[in-house]
Protein backbone atom coordinates (compact mmCIF):
# COMPACT_ATOMS: atom_id res chain seq x y z
CA UNK A 1 0.00 0.00 0.00
CA UNK A 2 2.65 2.33 1.23
CA UNK A 3 4.39 2.32 -2.22
CA UNK A 4 1.22 2.66 -4.27
CA UNK A 5 -0.72 5.88 -5.01
CA UNK A 6 -3.66 5.49 -3.12
CA UNK A 7 -6.22 8.04 -6.03
CA UNK A 8 -9.45 5.50 -5.89
CA UNK A 9 -9.32 6.30 -1.87
CA UNK A 10 -8.99 9.88 -1.53
CA UNK A 11 -12.51 10.63 -1.91
CA UNK A 12 -13.79 8.19 1.02
CA UNK A 13 -11.49 9.40 2.96
CA UNK A 14 -12.38 13.27 2.73
CA UNK A 15 -16.13 11.79 3.04
CA UNK A 16 -14.62 9.76 6.07
CA UNK A 17 -16.26 7.00 4.68
CA UNK A 18 -13.20 4.60 4.91
CA UNK A 19 -12.87 1.27 7.12
CA UNK A 20 -10.76 1.98 10.25
CA UNK A 21 -8.10 -0.04 8.35
CA UNK A 22 -7.44 1.49 5.64
CA UNK A 23 -7.56 4.73 6.81
CA UNK A 24 -4.37 3.40 8.53
CA UNK A 25 -2.70 2.14 5.70
CA UNK A 26 -3.84 5.76 3.87
CA UNK A 27 -2.25 7.40 6.33
CA UNK A 28 1.00 5.65 6.33
CA UNK A 29 1.14 6.66 2.34
CA UNK A 30 0.47 10.06 2.90
CA UNK A 31 3.16 10.74 5.03
CA UNK A 32 5.43 10.26 2.51
CA UNK A 33 3.73 11.02 -0.78
CA UNK A 34 3.11 15.06 -1.46
CA UNK A 35 0.99 14.16 -4.88
CA UNK A 36 -1.81 12.47 -2.78
CA UNK A 37 -1.32 14.50 0.08
CA UNK A 38 -2.33 17.38 -1.88
CA UNK A 39 -5.40 15.85 -3.68
CA UNK A 40 -7.05 15.05 -0.15
CA UNK A 41 -6.75 18.63 1.03
CA UNK A 42 -8.15 19.29 -2.25
CA UNK A 43 -11.36 16.97 -1.79
CA UNK A 44 -11.61 17.87 1.27
CA UNK A 45 -11.92 21.57 0.67
CA UNK A 46 -14.82 20.25 -1.26
CA UNK A 47 -16.58 18.11 1.63
CA UNK A 48 -16.39 21.03 3.55
CA UNK A 49 -18.50 22.77 1.44
CA UNK A 50 -21.05 19.93 2.10
CA UNK A 51 -22.09 21.61 5.33
CA UNK A 52 -23.85 24.49 4.26
CA UNK A 53 -25.95 22.60 1.63
CA UNK A 54 -28.80 21.44 3.92
CA UNK A 55 -32.03 23.10 3.84
CA UNK A 56 -31.80 25.88 6.07
CA UNK A 57 -34.02 26.27 8.91
CA UNK A 58 -34.09 28.44 12.13
CA UNK A 59 -33.47 26.54 15.27
CA UNK A 60 -36.51 27.12 18.24
CA UNK A 61 -35.95 30.57 19.54
CA UNK A 62 -35.93 29.45 23.03
CA UNK A 63 -32.18 27.71 22.23
CA UNK A 64 -30.51 30.92 22.30
CA UNK A 65 -31.40 31.59 25.65
CA UNK A 66 -30.37 27.86 26.68
CA UNK A 67 -27.30 28.47 25.04
CA UNK A 68 -26.36 31.93 26.59
CA UNK A 69 -27.67 30.97 29.96
CA UNK A 70 -25.46 27.83 30.23
CA UNK A 71 -22.14 29.93 29.06
CA UNK A 72 -22.73 32.59 30.96
CA UNK A 73 -23.24 30.41 33.98
CA UNK A 74 -19.74 28.06 32.88
CA UNK A 75 -17.98 31.19 32.66
CA UNK A 76 -18.88 32.60 36.06
CA UNK A 77 -17.94 29.10 37.51
CA UNK A 78 -14.43 29.84 35.48
CA UNK A 79 -14.49 33.46 37.22
CA UNK A 80 -14.88 32.03 40.39
CA UNK A 81 -11.92 29.58 40.24
CA UNK A 82 -9.81 32.00 39.22
CA UNK A 83 -10.45 34.84 42.02
CA UNK A 84 -10.41 32.75 44.59
CA UNK A 85 -7.16 31.21 43.66
CA UNK A 86 -5.93 34.11 42.96
CA UNK A 87 -6.56 35.37 46.60
CA UNK A 88 -5.47 32.23 47.87
CA UNK A 89 -2.06 33.06 46.61
CA UNK A 90 -2.32 36.35 47.88
CA UNK A 91 -0.69 37.93 44.60
CA UNK A 92 0.92 41.80 44.55
CA UNK A 93 -2.03 43.74 43.39
CA UNK A 94 0.46 44.90 40.60
CA UNK A 95 -0.14 41.90 39.02
CA UNK A 96 -3.74 42.16 38.46
CA UNK A 97 -3.75 45.51 37.29
CA UNK A 98 -5.88 45.74 33.89
CA UNK A 99 -2.76 47.10 31.86
CA UNK A 100 -0.76 43.81 32.36
CA UNK A 101 -4.15 41.69 31.53
CA UNK A 102 -4.08 43.87 27.97
CA UNK A 103 -0.40 43.34 27.77
CA UNK A 104 -0.53 39.75 27.88
CA UNK A 105 -3.15 36.76 26.90
CA UNK A 106 -4.98 35.49 30.17
CA UNK A 107 -2.89 32.41 29.60
CA UNK A 108 0.51 34.11 29.94
CA UNK A 109 -0.94 35.57 33.12
CA UNK A 110 -1.78 33.02 34.63
CA UNK A 111 1.21 30.73 34.10
CA UNK A 112 3.21 33.50 34.81
CA UNK A 113 1.93 33.64 38.13
CA UNK A 114 2.36 29.76 38.55
CA UNK A 115 5.44 29.95 37.29
CA UNK A 116 7.06 32.08 39.98
CA UNK A 117 4.45 35.09 39.90
CA UNK A 118 8.15 37.04 39.66
CA UNK A 119 8.61 40.13 37.65
CA UNK A 120 7.43 40.03 34.24
CA UNK A 121 8.01 43.52 32.91
CA UNK A 122 11.20 43.02 30.69
CA UNK A 123 10.51 42.04 27.31
CA UNK A 124 13.22 39.12 27.66
CA UNK A 125 11.08 37.88 31.05
CA UNK A 126 8.19 37.77 28.55
CA UNK A 127 10.27 35.65 26.00
CA UNK A 128 11.45 33.36 28.24
CA UNK A 129 7.36 33.08 29.54
CA UNK A 130 6.43 32.22 26.31
CA UNK A 131 9.46 29.57 25.72
CA UNK A 132 8.51 28.33 29.13
CA UNK A 133 4.53 28.04 27.96
CA UNK A 134 5.36 25.74 25.62
CA UNK A 135 6.82 23.38 27.35
CA UNK A 136 3.83 23.38 29.54
CA UNK A 137 0.61 23.44 27.45
CA UNK A 138 -0.38 20.48 29.74
CA UNK A 139 -0.56 22.95 32.79
CA UNK A 140 -2.10 26.08 30.39
CA UNK A 141 -4.99 23.18 29.17
CA UNK A 142 -5.93 22.37 32.79
CA UNK A 143 -5.93 26.07 33.50
CA UNK A 144 -8.58 26.90 30.92
CA UNK A 145 -10.57 24.36 31.61
CA UNK A 146 -13.48 25.56 33.74
CA UNK A 147 -13.89 22.44 35.93
CA UNK A 148 -10.42 22.84 37.62
CA UNK A 149 -9.61 22.68 41.11
CA UNK A 150 -7.12 24.18 43.17
CA UNK A 151 -5.62 22.85 46.50
CA UNK A 152 -2.83 24.09 48.22
CA UNK A 153 -0.24 21.77 49.24
CA UNK A 154 -0.25 22.26 53.32
CA UNK A 155 2.65 20.60 54.88
CA UNK A 156 1.66 17.72 56.92
CA UNK A 157 3.52 19.27 60.04
CA UNK A 158 2.81 22.87 59.40
CA UNK A 159 -0.17 23.72 57.86
CA UNK A 160 0.58 27.22 57.66
CA UNK A 161 3.61 26.21 55.26
CA UNK A 162 2.14 26.10 51.86
CA UNK A 163 4.98 23.73 49.39
CA UNK A 164 3.19 24.74 45.97
CA UNK A 165 -0.55 23.73 44.21
CA UNK A 166 -2.57 20.65 42.81
CA UNK A 167 -4.73 21.62 39.85
CA UNK A 168 -7.26 19.04 38.49
CA UNK A 169 -10.24 18.41 37.22
CA UNK A 170 -12.47 15.87 39.40
CA UNK A 171 -13.72 14.28 36.41
CA UNK A 172 -10.24 13.47 34.58
CA UNK A 173 -7.31 11.29 34.96
CA UNK A 174 -4.90 14.48 34.34
CA UNK A 175 -3.57 16.78 36.69
CA UNK A 176 -0.71 19.19 37.46
CA UNK A 177 1.12 19.51 40.63
CA UNK A 178 3.34 22.96 40.43
CA UNK A 179 5.69 23.27 44.13
CA UNK A 180 6.55 26.56 44.98
CA UNK A 181 8.40 25.91 48.26
CA UNK A 182 9.92 22.45 48.29
CA UNK A 183 13.76 22.13 49.04
CA UNK A 184 15.82 20.25 46.44
CA UNK A 185 16.63 16.81 47.39
CA UNK A 186 19.94 14.82 46.95
CA UNK A 187 20.57 13.00 43.94
CA UNK A 188 19.48 9.69 45.61
CA UNK A 189 16.14 10.94 46.71
CA UNK A 190 12.94 12.37 45.08
CA UNK A 191 9.42 12.84 46.08
CA UNK A 192 6.71 10.57 44.93
CA UNK A 193 3.28 11.73 44.09
CA UNK A 194 0.60 9.15 45.53
CA UNK A 195 -3.03 8.89 45.42
CA UNK A 196 -5.11 7.78 48.03
CA UNK A 197 -8.05 6.06 47.89
CA UNK A 198 -9.19 4.18 50.87
CA UNK A 199 -5.86 2.96 52.48
CA UNK A 200 -4.27 1.88 49.41
CA UNK A 201 -2.02 4.54 47.75
CA UNK A 202 -1.80 4.66 44.06
CA UNK A 203 1.61 6.08 42.72
CA UNK A 204 1.30 8.58 40.20
CA UNK A 205 4.62 10.17 39.11
CA UNK A 206 7.66 11.92 40.59
CA UNK A 207 8.56 15.50 41.44
CA UNK A 208 12.15 16.82 41.03
CA UNK A 209 12.37 20.65 42.40
CA UNK A 210 15.13 23.21 41.51
CA UNK A 211 16.94 25.07 43.54
CA UNK A 212 14.25 27.59 44.04
CA UNK A 213 12.23 25.24 45.17
CA UNK A 214 10.02 25.08 42.52
CA UNK A 215 9.23 22.29 40.36
CA UNK A 216 6.35 20.93 37.96
CA UNK A 217 4.83 17.79 37.29
CA UNK A 218 1.87 16.14 34.97
CA UNK A 219 0.33 13.78 37.34
CA UNK A 220 -1.26 10.90 35.88
CA UNK A 221 -4.12 8.66 38.09
CA UNK A 222 -5.81 5.40 36.87
CA UNK A 223 -9.47 6.63 37.64
CA UNK A 224 -10.98 10.16 37.52
CA UNK A 225 -9.88 12.44 40.86
CA UNK A 226 -13.36 12.70 41.64
CA UNK A 227 -13.04 9.00 42.81
CA UNK A 228 -9.94 9.41 45.13
CA UNK A 229 -10.42 10.63 48.66
CA UNK A 230 -6.32 12.73 49.63
CA UNK A 231 -3.47 13.17 47.18
CA UNK A 232 0.12 12.83 49.37
CA UNK A 233 4.13 13.48 48.92
CA UNK A 234 6.33 11.64 50.75
CA UNK A 235 10.13 11.51 49.66
CA UNK A 236 11.61 8.50 48.56
CA UNK A 237 14.47 6.56 46.77
CA UNK A 238 15.32 7.87 43.87
CA UNK A 239 13.03 5.84 41.11
CA UNK A 240 10.30 5.51 43.24
CA UNK A 241 8.67 2.96 45.14
CA UNK A 242 6.17 0.96 45.16
CA UNK A 243 4.43 1.87 48.27
CA UNK A 244 5.32 4.98 50.66
CA UNK A 245 8.26 4.30 52.36
CA UNK A 246 8.45 7.43 54.59
CA UNK A 247 6.19 9.40 56.63
CA UNK A 248 4.09 11.75 53.85
CA UNK A 249 5.10 15.73 53.91
CA UNK A 250 2.53 16.33 52.29
CA UNK A 251 -1.95 14.97 53.11
CA UNK A 252 -4.54 16.95 51.58
CA UNK A 253 -7.86 15.79 51.19
CA UNK A 254 -9.39 16.57 47.66
CA UNK B 1 -5.83 15.89 -12.32
CA UNK B 2 -5.06 19.19 -14.32
CA UNK B 3 -8.66 20.30 -13.84
CA UNK B 4 -8.35 19.09 -9.73
CA UNK B 5 -5.12 21.96 -9.13
CA UNK B 6 -7.05 24.43 -11.12
CA UNK B 7 -10.13 23.92 -8.70
CA UNK B 8 -7.50 24.67 -5.77
CA UNK B 9 -5.80 27.87 -7.44
CA UNK B 10 -9.11 28.89 -7.56
CA UNK B 11 -10.27 28.49 -4.33
CA UNK B 12 -7.46 29.95 -3.36
CA UNK B 13 -7.88 32.90 -5.17
CA UNK B 14 -11.45 33.15 -3.23
CA UNK B 15 -10.37 33.12 -0.01
CA UNK B 16 -7.51 35.48 -0.86
CA UNK B 17 -10.67 37.73 -1.98
CA UNK B 18 -12.24 37.45 1.39
CA UNK B 19 -8.86 37.98 3.69
CA UNK B 20 -8.38 41.34 2.06
CA UNK B 21 -11.85 42.40 2.16
CA UNK B 22 -12.65 43.01 -1.56
CA UNK B 23 -14.78 40.16 -1.39
CA UNK B 24 -16.30 41.89 1.67
CA UNK B 25 -17.21 45.42 -0.05
CA UNK B 26 -19.08 43.11 -2.93
CA UNK B 27 -21.11 41.14 0.00
CA UNK B 28 -22.16 44.65 1.58
CA UNK B 29 -23.86 46.02 -1.19
CA UNK B 30 -25.54 42.55 -2.23
CA UNK B 31 -26.71 42.04 1.77
CA UNK B 32 -27.00 45.77 2.64
CA UNK B 33 -25.89 47.32 5.40
CA UNK B 34 -26.64 45.09 9.01
CA UNK B 35 -25.57 46.15 12.57
CA UNK B 36 -22.78 43.09 12.30
CA UNK B 37 -21.24 44.10 9.28
CA UNK B 38 -18.72 46.18 10.89
CA UNK B 39 -17.18 43.68 13.56
CA UNK B 40 -15.66 40.52 11.98
CA UNK B 41 -16.01 37.00 13.27
CA UNK B 42 -12.01 36.90 14.44
CA UNK B 43 -12.97 40.45 16.41
CA UNK B 44 -16.18 38.53 18.18
CA UNK B 45 -13.34 35.75 19.19
CA UNK B 46 -11.29 37.88 20.43
CA UNK B 47 -13.87 39.83 22.50
CA UNK B 48 -14.96 36.61 23.56
CA UNK B 49 -11.48 34.96 24.39
CA UNK B 50 -12.06 37.95 27.04
CA UNK B 51 -14.94 37.55 28.51
CA UNK B 52 -17.24 38.99 26.78
CA UNK B 53 -20.35 36.47 26.59
CA UNK B 54 -22.30 39.09 24.46
CA UNK B 55 -20.02 38.17 21.80
CA UNK B 56 -21.03 34.67 21.65
CA UNK B 57 -24.59 35.95 21.22
CA UNK B 58 -23.22 37.70 17.78
CA UNK B 59 -21.84 34.47 16.49
CA UNK B 60 -25.41 32.87 17.35
CA UNK B 61 -26.68 35.41 15.37
CA UNK B 62 -24.49 34.44 12.48
CA UNK B 63 -24.16 30.73 12.63
CA UNK B 64 -27.23 29.29 14.62
CA UNK B 65 -28.99 28.96 11.42
CA UNK B 66 -26.26 26.67 9.59
CA UNK B 67 -25.58 24.85 12.21
CA UNK B 68 -28.69 24.08 13.64
CA UNK B 69 -29.71 22.76 9.77
CA UNK B 70 -26.49 20.61 9.40
CA UNK B 71 -26.82 18.83 12.92
CA UNK B 72 -30.84 19.02 11.59
CA UNK B 73 -29.78 17.07 8.43
CA UNK B 74 -27.87 14.40 10.41
CA UNK B 75 -29.43 13.73 13.15
CA UNK B 76 -33.09 14.25 11.90
CA UNK B 77 -34.60 15.06 15.16
CA UNK B 78 -34.96 18.57 16.52
CA UNK B 79 -34.37 17.83 20.14
CA UNK B 80 -31.12 15.87 19.22
CA UNK B 81 -30.49 18.70 16.76
CA UNK B 82 -30.65 21.39 19.18
CA UNK B 83 -28.26 19.61 21.95
CA UNK B 84 -26.01 19.62 19.45
CA UNK B 85 -26.22 23.49 18.46
CA UNK B 86 -25.85 24.11 22.45
CA UNK B 87 -22.61 21.54 22.61
CA UNK B 88 -21.18 23.52 19.75
CA UNK B 89 -21.56 26.94 20.97
CA UNK B 90 -20.25 25.90 24.23
CA UNK B 91 -17.31 24.71 22.16
CA UNK B 92 -16.39 27.61 21.10
CA UNK B 93 -16.92 29.25 23.95
CA UNK B 94 -14.14 27.50 25.50
CA UNK B 95 -11.78 27.26 22.56
CA UNK B 96 -12.16 31.09 21.91
CA UNK B 97 -8.83 31.64 23.65
CA UNK B 98 -7.08 29.28 21.48
CA UNK B 99 -8.68 29.40 18.26
CA UNK B 100 -6.11 30.86 15.41
CA UNK B 101 -7.63 33.14 13.82
CA UNK B 102 -7.15 32.94 10.17
CA UNK B 103 -9.87 35.39 8.48
CA UNK B 104 -12.87 33.68 6.91
CA UNK B 105 -11.93 30.74 8.69
CA UNK B 106 -14.71 30.42 11.75
CA UNK B 107 -17.20 29.11 9.96
CA UNK B 108 -15.83 27.03 8.29
CA UNK B 109 -14.33 25.37 11.34
CA UNK B 110 -17.47 25.36 12.96
CA UNK B 111 -19.13 23.91 10.72
CA UNK B 112 -16.92 21.10 10.51
CA UNK B 113 -16.86 20.88 14.50
CA UNK B 114 -20.90 20.41 13.88
CA UNK B 115 -20.54 18.02 11.74
CA UNK B 116 -18.13 16.26 13.84
CA UNK B 117 -20.20 16.25 16.55
CA UNK B 118 -23.33 15.32 14.97
CA UNK B 119 -21.59 12.19 13.17
CA UNK B 120 -20.36 11.07 16.45
CA UNK B 121 -23.91 11.31 18.25
CA UNK B 122 -25.32 9.37 15.12
CA UNK B 123 -23.09 6.26 15.55
CA UNK B 124 -23.65 6.57 18.94
CA UNK B 125 -27.07 6.49 18.79
CA UNK B 126 -26.10 3.16 16.89
CA UNK B 127 -29.07 3.93 13.72
CA UNK B 128 -30.07 0.65 11.65
CA UNK B 129 -28.55 1.13 8.25
CA UNK B 130 -32.25 0.45 6.91
CA UNK B 131 -33.03 3.85 8.51
CA UNK B 132 -30.69 5.77 7.18
CA UNK B 133 -31.87 4.59 3.31
CA UNK B 134 -35.08 6.02 4.12
CA UNK B 135 -34.40 9.34 5.39
CA UNK B 136 -32.73 9.96 2.22
CA UNK B 137 -33.95 13.05 0.60
CA UNK B 138 -33.45 14.90 -2.45
CA UNK B 139 -31.07 18.14 -1.21
CA UNK B 140 -33.36 21.06 -1.74
CA UNK B 141 -33.13 24.52 -2.49
CA UNK B 142 -32.21 26.90 0.27
CA UNK B 143 -34.17 29.11 2.39
CA UNK B 144 -34.12 32.96 1.99
CA UNK B 145 -30.48 34.37 3.66
CA UNK B 146 -30.59 34.44 7.55
CA UNK B 147 -31.48 38.42 8.00
CA UNK B 148 -27.58 39.16 10.03
CA UNK B 149 -25.63 37.49 7.24
CA UNK B 150 -22.19 39.00 7.21
CA UNK B 151 -19.31 37.98 5.25
CA UNK B 152 -18.21 34.18 5.59
CA UNK B 153 -21.51 32.98 6.05
CA UNK B 154 -22.98 35.21 3.40
CA UNK B 155 -20.01 34.00 1.39
CA UNK B 156 -20.53 30.09 1.66
CA UNK B 157 -24.45 30.61 1.49
CA UNK B 158 -23.43 31.52 -2.30
CA UNK B 159 -20.88 29.07 -2.42
CA UNK B 160 -23.39 26.27 -1.01
CA UNK B 161 -25.94 27.47 -3.10
CA UNK B 162 -23.46 26.10 -6.36
CA UNK B 163 -23.06 22.91 -4.87
CA UNK B 164 -26.01 22.41 -3.92
CA UNK B 165 -27.04 22.50 -7.10
CA UNK B 166 -24.23 20.36 -8.67
CA UNK B 167 -25.06 17.56 -6.20
CA UNK B 168 -28.58 17.52 -7.27
CA UNK B 169 -27.46 17.75 -10.72
CA UNK B 170 -25.79 14.41 -10.30
CA UNK B 171 -27.49 10.85 -10.79
CA UNK B 172 -29.46 9.76 -7.73
CA UNK B 173 -27.03 6.78 -7.18
CA UNK B 174 -24.00 8.98 -7.27
CA UNK B 175 -26.16 11.41 -4.72
CA UNK B 176 -27.17 8.69 -2.59
CA UNK B 177 -24.12 7.02 -2.18
CA UNK B 178 -22.06 10.71 -1.58
CA UNK B 179 -25.05 11.64 0.82
CA UNK B 180 -24.77 8.55 3.17
CA UNK B 181 -21.16 9.02 3.55
CA UNK B 182 -21.18 12.42 4.46
CA UNK B 183 -24.67 12.67 6.15
CA UNK B 184 -25.20 9.42 7.15
CA UNK B 185 -21.37 8.62 8.82
CA UNK B 186 -21.29 5.52 6.64
CA UNK B 187 -17.97 3.55 5.70
CA UNK B 188 -18.65 2.56 2.15
CA UNK B 189 -18.73 -0.46 3.31
CA UNK B 190 -22.13 0.04 5.24
CA UNK B 191 -23.23 2.01 2.29
CA UNK B 192 -22.93 -1.52 0.31
CA UNK B 193 -24.94 -2.84 3.08
CA UNK B 194 -27.71 -0.83 3.04
CA UNK B 195 -27.45 -0.59 -0.65
CA UNK B 196 -27.58 -4.02 -1.57
CA UNK B 197 -24.71 -3.45 -4.08
CA UNK B 198 -21.18 -4.58 -4.20
CA UNK B 199 -18.36 -2.81 -3.04
CA UNK B 200 -16.96 -1.86 -6.24
CA UNK B 201 -20.31 -0.08 -7.21
CA UNK B 202 -20.50 2.29 -4.04
CA UNK B 203 -16.63 3.41 -4.60
CA UNK B 204 -17.31 3.92 -8.13
CA UNK B 205 -20.15 5.83 -7.78
CA UNK B 206 -18.77 7.84 -5.04
CA UNK B 207 -15.66 8.89 -6.80
CA UNK B 208 -17.69 9.52 -10.04
CA UNK B 209 -20.21 11.91 -8.52
CA UNK B 210 -17.49 13.81 -6.89
CA UNK B 211 -15.46 14.01 -10.04
CA UNK B 212 -18.46 15.04 -11.73
CA UNK B 213 -19.04 18.20 -8.77
CA UNK B 214 -15.59 19.32 -9.18
CA UNK B 215 -15.75 20.09 -13.12
CA UNK B 216 -19.34 21.20 -12.07
CA UNK B 217 -17.98 23.53 -9.38
CA UNK B 218 -14.51 24.39 -11.80
CA UNK B 219 -16.80 25.67 -14.22
CA UNK B 220 -18.57 27.60 -12.13
CA UNK B 221 -15.39 29.04 -10.00
CA UNK B 222 -13.47 29.60 -13.76
CA UNK B 223 -16.10 31.01 -16.33
CA UNK B 224 -18.66 32.09 -13.98
CA UNK B 225 -21.40 29.71 -15.55
CA UNK B 226 -24.22 28.74 -13.43
CA UNK B 227 -24.10 24.78 -12.54
ZN1 LIG C 1 0.61 8.93 -3.58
Amino acid sequence: MTDQHVDELIDLYALGALEPGEQAAVDEHLDDCPRCRAQLEEAKQLVLMFAWTPDQHDPPPALRGKVMQRVSHLQRLQGSTQRSWWDRLALPQWLRSPQLGLQLSGALVLVAALLGWRIFGLQSEVTSLRAQIAEQETLVAVLYEPDTRIVPLAAANDPAVTHGYLLFDPERQQAVIKSTALAALPQDQTYQLWLIDGSQPESVGLLSTGPDGHGTAEVMAQRPFSQYQAFGISIEPAGGSDQPTTTPIVVVSL
Amino acid sequence: MFQRQKYVVQNQETDAALADGSLGERRRTQWGETSNVEETDEELIERLAGGDVAALDALYTRYARPVFSLALRILSDSADAEEVTQDVFERVWRHAPTFDAQRGRFGTWLLSMTHHVAIDRVRKRQRRPQQATAQSVEWTAPGPPAPNDVPESALRNMQAEQVRRALRSLPSSQQQAIELAYFGGLSHLEIAAVLGDPLGTVKARIRRGMDRLRSALERYVTEGEDV
